[in-house]
C-alpha cells in the first residue's frame, strides 16, 4: 500500500497524461475494431461497388491506431 | 428507362453494380436510392473545421498561453496523429453511414436499410401488392433548391409503413413507384 502511494505521489503530470493517452488509445482501438466490422456487416448486406475501397480504409484506420499506440508507449 | 451506376449516387434507376443481402435471384432493382449528397454539408463542413484546427487554433494556444503549461514536443506530435485519426475515423463513419443507408425500388418490393447505431441495423420491406398510398413531401428551402424530400408508402394491414428521407426527386421516385403499383395491379 505504501508503495503504490510513493509510486502516486512520484508520477508527474506528463505520467498521468501518458496513461491517459495509453488508456485512451486502446479504446480508440476497439473502436476502429468495431467500426471495421460494421463496415464488413454493411457490404454483407448493401453489395455496392465501394465496399472493397471503404474496407480498406477502415483497414488503414485499425493499422494507424495500432501505429499511434505503439509510437505513444515510445515517445511519451 | 437507362441504367446509371450507383457507385456514388443517391439516384440511380436499374442500377448493375448493386444488389442486397435478401435479393431473389429474379428480382429486379428499378431505383436505388440515397439521401440527396447536400444531405452531408454539415458534416463535411465541421471536418474542415477538424482538419484545420490543428494548424489555426493551436499555435493560438500556444501563442496567447492559454494552456497552465507547456507540453513537449513528442506530447504534441502524438496528439495531432491521435487527432487527425479520429478526423479520418469521423469522416469514414458518416461516409459510410449515408453509403450504406438505402432505399431499393424492386420490381417485387420496396426497401428500407436503415444503419442507426455500430452494429445495429434495421431492414423493412413490403411487396408493391400491399402498398396502398405514396406520397411524397418537399418543404423548405434548401429542399425546394436541391429537389429532395421524404416519401412516405403507405401499406395495408399489418406490413409497416416505409420512409425514404432526403432523397432526390422524389416526385419521380413517386410516379415510378405508381407505375410500378399499376403494373402489379393489372397482373
Amino acid at each position: 500500500m505504501e508503495d503504490l502511494l510513493k509510486f502516486i505521489t512520484s508520477l508527474s503530470v506528463f505520467d498521468i497524461v501518458k496513461i491517459f493517452v495509453l488508456i485512451l488509445l486502446v479504446f480508440y482501438l476497439i473502436f476502429a475494431f468495431v467500426l471495421l466490422n460494421q463496415i464488413n456487416m454493411m457490404g454483407k448486406i448493401v453489395k455496392a461497388p465501394l465496399t472493397p475501397f471503404l474496407k480498406i480504409l477502415a483497414i488503414l484506420h485499425f493499422l494507424g491506431g495500432i501505429v499511434v499506440l505503439i509510437l505513444s508507449f515510445m515517445l511519451l | 428507362m437507362p441504367s446509371h451506376s450507383a457507385f456514388i449516387s443517391a439516384f440511380a434507376s436499374h442500377p448493375i453494380d448493386v444488389a442486397f443481402a435478401t435479393q431473389d435471384r429474379d428480382e429486379t432493382i428499378i431505383l436505388f436510392l440515397r439521401k440527396h449528397p447536400i444531405t452531408n454539408i454539415g458534416w463535411i463542413l465541421f471536418s474542415l473545421l477538424l482538419t484545420i484546427s490543428p494548424i489555426v487554433f493551436f499555435p493560438l494556444i500556444d501563442a496567447y498561453n492559454l494552456m497552465p503549461f507547456t507540453f513537449p514536443e513528442s506530447y504534441s506530435f502524438i496528439f495531432s496523429l491521435f487527432w487527425y485519426l479520429g478526423t479520418f475515423a469521423y469522416i469514414l463513419f458518416k461516409f459510410v453511414f449515408w453509403y450504406y443507408n438505402v432505399n431499393i425500388v424492386t420490381d417485387k418490393r420496396i426497401v428500407d436499410i436503415d444503419f442507426i447505431y455500430l452494429l445495429y441495423n434495421e431492414m423493412t420491406a413490403t411487396t408493391i401488392s400491399k402498398i396502398e398510398d405514396v406520397t411524397s413531401k418537399v418543404g423548405g428551402f434548401f429542399r425546394s433548391i436541391f429537389d429532395y424530400g421524404n416519401i412516405l408508402v403507405q401499406t395495408a394491414g399489418e406490413e409497416p409503413n416505409i420512409e425514404f428521407l432526403g432523397v432526390p426527386h422524389p416526385s419521380q421516385i413517386v410516379k415510378i413507384i405508381n407505375e410500378l403499383m399499376g403494373k402489379v395491379n393489372s397482373e
